[in-house]
């Protein structure tokens, strides 16, 4: 359960304000995509649940704990976090970064040696790439490595920020179903910020349009595509419909 | 030019491992000051501006304005906290060296060090906060081994600069290897300069090279590389110091100021203790306060001075009084007002002269300072580095109105050569020096006693004042020297060819003394 409580965040001279008095609710096991052009406050609006940016007023709650109580370094070991630019540690070997939060919490080492094994499997990778450096991968397979990492101390609520964004759309497909498989598997809380509405539709079970700071639509994907909509939230959602109908048509053009 | 080589290579452990101790404390300092610098300014860019501007401004310093001018800073502060707290520290030698080596130290480490950890991957950054490191997790396990290479590039420039600036810490009382290249230069002895030369760049090539492996090692993560080069530095190092451990009695330092009858006498003295069986320490090429303010300090035990320098630039006197009323004067002075010793005077002068070639003298018809003034406005002045602001000068130039058309500031050994090419006309030479009968100068007489007499004087240290082994080891030394002996020890570390060294002139001009002593 994460809970947004009239959550304002603005910054000292800026025009207007990044997030504007947000109040939302998202219960545990869903899957949320977050969705709205750049700036609309979406990926703001995600690292307030893991402090990576405190929000100007207003209070946000995980499981009931308000987030400001809790040493961020504390909360952000709880809580996954996967984005675009994946940020795995060059330095170390992709079981290192696997086990680094696992050993920031002090587990201990054969707990964390199986654990490092779970996850390769989890993600679909082989054992033999734990000794591997980053460097040596494909970008699906670094940002499977990303989710692994974490995954890895077992939270409950994972956070994504265009996790997909930078791969291509091959990987970028059977990288988001695999995810949406763990998802279920493993029974997490998603919040993933995307700016493909495709992406959102195929993947999650609500989705938030954002827009100035504020949501403007928030419901399942099928009653977002109902053509009496918002109309801003209709010609957003409009797109993979159009986009949809026209690779029909091209397909049922070449069946001819 | 074997024998130049070899007694430099004596000289060598007592001077690498000095230059080794003052280069690595500095670059020591250096790291532990820089680097959390370096941190604070790559975290909060608004310190970065100010602290690599004062980094920068610090290096266009010259080197050695930068080493002198911690010696008048210290002196202020060790004044101030000798009032207050009744410390006082050593304002020549290694602290002040180790303080302006450090500061000069500080440029590259702070530059590579905010650029290093400002150039790691937003991305890995962000990372690190995400999985829930702590800043400071994140900086020990993340940026920091990412921003090493960068950073070990700018320690080893730094140890380079080091090893290269600690050659400058010699005229501040701190023996390094610079200690061959400043004797050298003043006796022109280019062996010496070279050797010093030869030994600094090969310790910063081995000690650039050590650190490579570690940059090297940082940059590819490989643990042995880092390993080696640590162990490479640290048994180098304690090769160095080693090299020095030998066994000895106490303790004593002689002084020299910069120019070869110092350096000549400075051996002697110690040659004298050596023969007691005390182990000495030559602190070279002084200016002339410093030699005078170390004296008074402790940091030298005794040195020799001259003592119309004693009389106007130590006691600022402006009276010329007659010669024995000077020295008793003198030695009044010293005792009462410092508890430093007049041990006696050697028996020569090395008095400030007006010097020119006996040819050009001739067809100018100058014979005195007097002939002199009436002709300086076609002439050229050619003076040593100290001459110009010294009160002789001002004394000169009030009794004899002397105004030269041009002036040029030499040191001692290019200030002959000018005169020998011609370039200037006229010298500050000394009475004493060895190129007079070489070179076949004349030294002007001074009619108007204008310049004050100069006889070289033994002085010994408060702290030494009852020591009987000094005492027994410099006594014998008073009233042995004649002028002659001291030119020609002068001329013997001066001349070009059949070169000596100050220590070879100094067993040269021992031997003579007792010629001189028996015959007597």
């Amino acid at each position: 359960m994460i809970e947004f409580d009239n959550l304002v965040l603005s910054y000292p001279g800026g025009a207007r304000r990044a997030l504007d008095h947000v109040s939302l609710s998202i219960p545990s096991g869903a899957f949320v995509a977050l969705v709205g052009a750049s700036g609309s406050g979406k990926t703001s609006l995600l690292k307030t649940i893991n402090r990576l940016i405190d929000p100007t007023s207003g209070v946000v709650r995980v499981d009931g704990e308000d987030v400001s109580r809790v040493p961020a370094p504390d909360l952000r070991r709880r809580i996954g976090y996967a984005f675009q630019g994946v940020g795995l540690f060059p330095h170390m070997s992709v079981a290192e970064n696997i086990a680094v939060t696992p050993r920031l919490l002090g587990w201990p080492g054969p707990e964390i040696d199986a654990r490092v094994r779970e996850l390769l499997e989890l993600v679909d990778l082989p054992q033999d790439f734990s000794a591997r450096a980053p460097a040596m991968l494909s970008g699906g397979q670094q940002q499977r490595v990303g989710v692994a990492r974490a995954l890895a101390a077992r939270p409950s609520v994972m956070l994504m920020d265009e996790p997909f964004g930078a791969l291509d759309p091959l990987t970028r497909d059977t990288l988001g179903d695999a995810y949406r498989a763990l998802h279920d598997k493993l029974g997490l809380t998603t919040i993933m910020v995307t700016h493909d509405i495709q992406e959102a539709v195929l993947l999650a079970d609500r989705i938030i349009v954002m827009e100035a700071g504020k949501p403007i639509a928030d419901g399942g994907p099928r009653t977002l595509l109902r053509p009496d909509a918002d109309p801003r939230v209709a010609a957003m959602m409009d797109v993979p419909r159009r986009q949809a109908a026209r690779v029909q048509a091209m397909l049922g053009a070449a069946d001819v | 030019m074997s024998e130049q080589v070899a007694a430099a290579w004596r000289l060598l452990p007592d001077y690498l491992s000095a230059h080794v101790v003052l280069s690595a404390c500095a670059l020591a300092a250096a790291l532990l000051i820089g680097l959390p610098l370096a941190v604070l300014a790559a975290r909060r860019p608004a310190f970065a501006w100010p602290l690599l501007s004062f980094a920068s401004l610090v290096q266009t310093i010259p080197g050695l304005a930068l080493l002198a001018l911690f010696y008048p800073l210290l002196l202020a502060l060790s004044s101030l906290s000798g009032a207050w707290l009744g410390v006082t520290f050593p304002a020549l030698g290694f602290l002040p060296s180790l303080l302006a080596l450090t500061l000069y130290a500080l440029l590259p480490i702070l530059r590579n060090g905010v650029t290093g950890l400002a150039g790691v991957d937003r991305a890995v950054v962000e990372a690190a906060k995400g999985v829930g490191m702590t800043p400071a997790q994140s900086l020990l396990k993340v940026e920091a081994p990412l921003a090493a290479p960068v950073i070990m590039a700018g320690v080893r420039t730094a140890a380079v600069w080091t090893i290269g600036a600690a050659t400058l810490a010699t005229p501040i009382g701190q023996t390094s290897l610079g200690n061959y290249i400043f004797s050298g230069l003043q006796t022109e002895n280019w062996v010496f300069v070279l050797f010093g030369c030869a030994a600094s760049a090969g310790l910063a090539f081995f000690v650039d090279q050590a650190l490579g492996l570690v940059e090297r090692g940082a940059a590819l993560r490989d643990i042995r590389r880092i390993f080696a080069g640590t162990l490479f530095l640290i048994i180098g190092t304690a090769f160095a110091i080693g090299g020095d451990m030998r066994p000895g009695g106490s303790s004593y330092t002689i002084g020299a100021k910069n120019f070869s009858e110092q350096f000549i006498l400075a051996e002697l003295m110690s040659k004298r203790l050596e023969a007691e069986g005390a182990r000495v320490k030559r602190t070279e090429g002084l200016g002339s306060a410093i030699a005078w303010r170390a004296l008074v300090s402790g940091e030298i035990d005794a040195y020799v001075d001259y003592s119309g320098t004693l009389w106007s630039n130590v006691m600022g006197r402006k009276d010329v009084p007659s010669r024995d009323v000077m020295l008793a004067e003198i030695a009044r002075w010293m005792k009462t007002e410092h508890g430093v010793d007049v041990l006696g005077s050697l028996g020569f002068e090395n008095a400030y002269a007006m010097v020119m070639k006996r040819s050009r003298a001739a067809e100018l018809k100058i014979a005195s300072i007097e002939d002199l003034s009436r002709r300086a406005p076609q002439l050229v002045l050619g003076a040593d580095i100290e001459f110009l602001d010294r009160p002789e000068w001002a004394a000169l130039r009030q009794a004899y109105g002397l105004d030269f058309r041009d002036r040029r500031s030499f040191n001692p050994t290019f200030m002959y050569r000018a005169l020998g090419g011609g370039e200037v006309d006229v010298i500050s030479g000394f009475s004493s020096d060895g190129r007079i009968l070489a070179d076949d100068l004349l030294a002007l007489n001074d009619p108007k006693n204008a310049i004050p007499s100069y006889d070289a004087l033994i002085l010994v240290s408060p702290r030494r004042a009852q020591d009987q082994t000094l005492l027994r080891a410099l006594q014998p030394l008073v009233g042995a020297i004649d002028v002659t002996l001291m030119r020609e020890a002068n001329l013997s570390v001066d001349r070009d060819a059949d070169k000596l060294t100050p220590r070879a002139a100094a067993d040269a001009l021992e031997a003579k003394m007792k010629t001189a002593a028996r015959s007597r």
